[in-house]
């Protein structure tokens, strides 16, 4: 049981920010793209992501959360190491949250302001997350390849959520802003596909722990799927942006798929990295787990949170299916 | 039938609920000092090391951003007082117009 423990709080935290990731990505997403439609479409877009944005939050809470009361040593020098990130991060989520509320209820000539406000706070949070996580491989040492090696990462993780959030439009909306979803889509693909292929070129550059593992037989054959289905994700998005008929068709989806595939591919990469530390170089997980009768006690809380937390998700997805519409209070 | 006076009396109760919170929130943290954790950690023991030039930032970072968003926060509110006194004037809606948005 005291083995066991450690390894289903890593399980739950990596899958919260997994989860987190491909949620919160896409409503981040939308958020950059605001200031790409027209007025009438950022209401759209507010709208198509206004039922689910908070409960997207509520994974990185988990996440962190499940770090700081399993991992408690490993969540003081991760979470020390990153502070400044994370305030950029909670200034950009806070601007986001309040701009949510206030582009519609302050006077309207200061929408355009919260508006701007709402991309800003977005792009911030999307590229302090990609800071956090280049700084994270890196092992937090804040050195010079560390701090490159962020900045590269930086760039990277909003043209993902640039591209969940195109494709969360593809499913959510009609119309000229469909048509426009599918463009934006087609733009943000290949800085995406450029930077994943120079994250995974620069990963094992920078980690020679990393390296090793990666590049050994007979191992580096059982990895072969991860970067194959990326691929193969990768282009078979590409062939869909081109078909604006398939898209019209109703397999707009696709592309929210591929790109799930993508994100499930890197975690699962990410995992198999730095597996067993949790602070690369310093720290396992067995090291910084927290005592096995706080780790029992809280486990109890865990699988009624977890359950919880993914049922509300999927509730609300099905309430809110379908194309989003005008939302009002009448 | 109140008077004037006393609905405005009424009307600054609008802010009861977060000077509530806010003042529950300082007593607290104040009150709570020099422990984080009440007989236990002190906070000297466990504050992070950052150079004092990186807290003050973030710390002025933040108070700044919530000033700027009460202010938001207030005027927005005398936004939503208003408008509907002003929709039974003008419109025959006698419920006024509804408020189109997101909800949050």
């Amino acid at each position: 049981m005291s083995e066991a423990l450690p390894l289903f709080f890593v399980s739950a935290m990596g899958l919260s920010l997994l989860l987190y990731v491909i949620l919160d990505g896409f409503d981040l997403g939308v958020g950059m793209l605001l200031p790409f439609g027209t007025d009438a479409e950022k209401d759209t877009m507010i709208a198509s992501i206004g039922p689910f944005w908070d409960a997207n939050e509520t994974w990185i809470v988990m996440g962190v959360g499940v770090l700081l009361i399993a991992f408690p040593k490993a969540h003081g020098i991760i979470l020390t190491a990153l502070y400044i990130p994370v305030t950029i991060m909670l200034v950009g989520l806070i601007l986001r949250g309040a701009a949510f509320d206030f582009r519609v209820k302050s006077a309207d000539h200061r929408q355009p302001m919260w508006n701007k406000l709402f991309a800003l706070g977005s792009l911030m949070a999307s590229m302090a997350q990609g800071w956090m996580l280049g700084a994270y491989i890196t092992g937090l040492t804040g050195d010079a390849v560390s701090v490159a090696f962020s900045i590269l990462i930086s760039l990277t993780l909003p043209a993902l959520y640039i591209m969940l959030g195109g494709a969360w439009l593809l499913i959510k909306t009609e119309d000229e802003l469909f048509d426009k979803a599918a463009h934006w889509c087609r733009l943000a693909l290949p800085p995406m596909a450029f930077a994943l292929l120079l994250v995974s070129i620069a990963t094992p550059l920078v980690s020679q722990d990393i390296a090793d593992r990666w590049f050994k037989l007979p191992d580096a054959i059982g990895l072969l799927p991860i970067p194959m289905s990326c691929a193969l994700a990768i282009l078979g998005m590409d062939w869909m942006l081109r078909r604006p008929a398939v898209l019209h068709a109703g397999y707009g989806w696709f592309i929210f798929v591929g790109l799930m595939v993508i994100c499930l591919m890197a975690a699962i990469g990410l995992a198999y990295s730095i597996y067993p530390d949790i602070v690369i170089g310093r720290m396992t997980l067995w090291e910084a787990a927290a005592a096995t009768e706080s780790l029992q006690f809280i486990f109890w809380g865990a699988i009624v949170t977890l359950p919880a937390i993914l049922g509300y998700t999927l509730y609300v997805h099905r309430v809110f299916s379908g194309k989003a519409t005008e939302l009002s209070y009448e | 039938m109140l008077s004037n006076l006393a609905l405005r009396a009424v009307s600054l109760m609008t802010f009861s609920g977060w000077v509530a919170s806010v003042a529950g929130w300082y007593v607290t943290e104040i009150g709570r000092q020099p422990w984080i954790v009440q007989g236990l950690v002190s906070t000297t023991e466990v504050v992070a090391q950052h150079p004092s030039a990186t807290l003050a930032g973030t710390l002025f970072g933040y108070v700044g951003l919530y000033i700027a968003l009460m202010i938001a926060y207030m005027k927005a509110l005398r936004i939503m007082a208003v408008k509907p006194a002003k929709s039974l004037e003008e419109d025959s809606n006698p419920l006024g117009t509804p408020l189109v948005g997101t909800a949050a």
